[in-house]
């Protein structure tokens, strides 16, 4: 019972952690993908940017989760 | 199914959304999930919104659900006239800010870009989802809460006062206007201030007339919509 609480709290906190990287890779991935004929070189560089950048925020917090584990 | 760069982040929203409002998710109406990505231009950079898609069908799954018109899912332009005057003066690192009906929350995005301490508030919690979502995807801290000012303005007013007051057209209703009268002044410190942008609403100059007995009040105009800053007496 104790190691499922404590479970239930990993998951909580890992689906906390991650909404804001998630977000980033998510939103920008998705105006590459819906809007990249209305993009500059310099912002799909940009945005290529922000999802490689939270990419690994999101491992990271998966390292982190492993190491605790 | 087909599978979009948004499907985790519709997941994470409609998890939220379907808690704040005490439902399962597949008992939201269709049109709340089906999100875009916005692109705003503003001094200092490019802010980033994340909103429904189609807000007519919206406003009709709403209608039809016999639930208020979702005003806060659309970026009407008092909100964006505010956000580009905050974009160019903003304000100091440290600022504590609330704003009031932030709907999906362009103001307080501007001002959690600044290094203010934000408090983003509205009285829809779909709208407070899908801020709290927008201040993820622009890589900003803020505070998140739902207000509804006549259920929780004591409460809101117990937390404050606040150096600035954003509200961008929130005076569409007499109730409002006189939760309003009742709120603003409570809200913000000494020395603050309140920048109201409303497009020219009577619930607008209601305020303003009664305001003036207790604050300085400067005004200018952008278009369609007035920027009024009004700061508490010394």
């Amino acid at each position: 019972m104790a190691a499922d609480a404590r479970e239930g709290e990993i998951v909580r906190r890992l689906v906390h952690d991650l909404r804001t990287p998630l977000a980033v890779v998510a939103g920008f991935a998705e105006l590459l993908d819906q809007r990249a004929g209305e993009l500059t070189d310099e912002q799909r560089a940009e945005y290529v940017a922000r999802i490689l950048d939270g990419a690994r925020q999101m491992d990271e917090i998966l390292g982190r989760a492993r190491a605790g584990a | 199914m087909s599978v979009d760069a948004l499907t985790a982040v519709r997941r994470s929203l409609g998890e939220q959304l379907a808690e704040l409002r005490g439902i399962a998710v597949d008992e939201l109406p269709p049109a709340l999930l089906n999100v875009f990505v916005r692109r705003i231009a503003l001094p200092g950079g490019d802010v980033f919104l994340l909103q429904p898609r189609d807000w007519e069908q919206l406003r009709h799954e709403e209608g039809a659900a016999a639930r208020p018109v979702p005003y806060w899912a659309c970026l009407w332009p008092s909100g964006r006239e505010l956000a580009a005057a905050l974009a160019d003066d903003p304000p100091a690192p440290g600022t504590r800010v609330v704003e009031i009906g932030a709907g999906l929350g362009l103001p307080s995005i501007v001002a959690a870009r600044a290094g203010a301490r934000v408090l983003t508030t509205d009285g829809h919690t779909d709208a407070v989802a899908f801020a709290a979502h927008s201040l993820a995807l622009n890589e900003v801290e803020a505070e998140v809460a739902h207000v509804d000012w006549s259920e929780h303005g004591e409460a809101l007013a117990a937390r404050g006062p606040w150096d600035l007051v954003l509200a961008a057209d929130v005076l569409y209703t007499l109730r409002n206007v006189r939760a309003a009268l009742d709120l603003l002044p409570r809200l913000v410190a000494p020395g603050g201030e309140i920048r109201l942008a409303d497009p020219d609403r009577a619930g607008a100059r209601e305020l303003l007339a009664a305001a003036r007995a207790t604050f300085e009040l400067t005004s200018r105009r952008d278009g369609d919509v007035a920027l009024h800053r009004l700061v508490p007496r010394g």
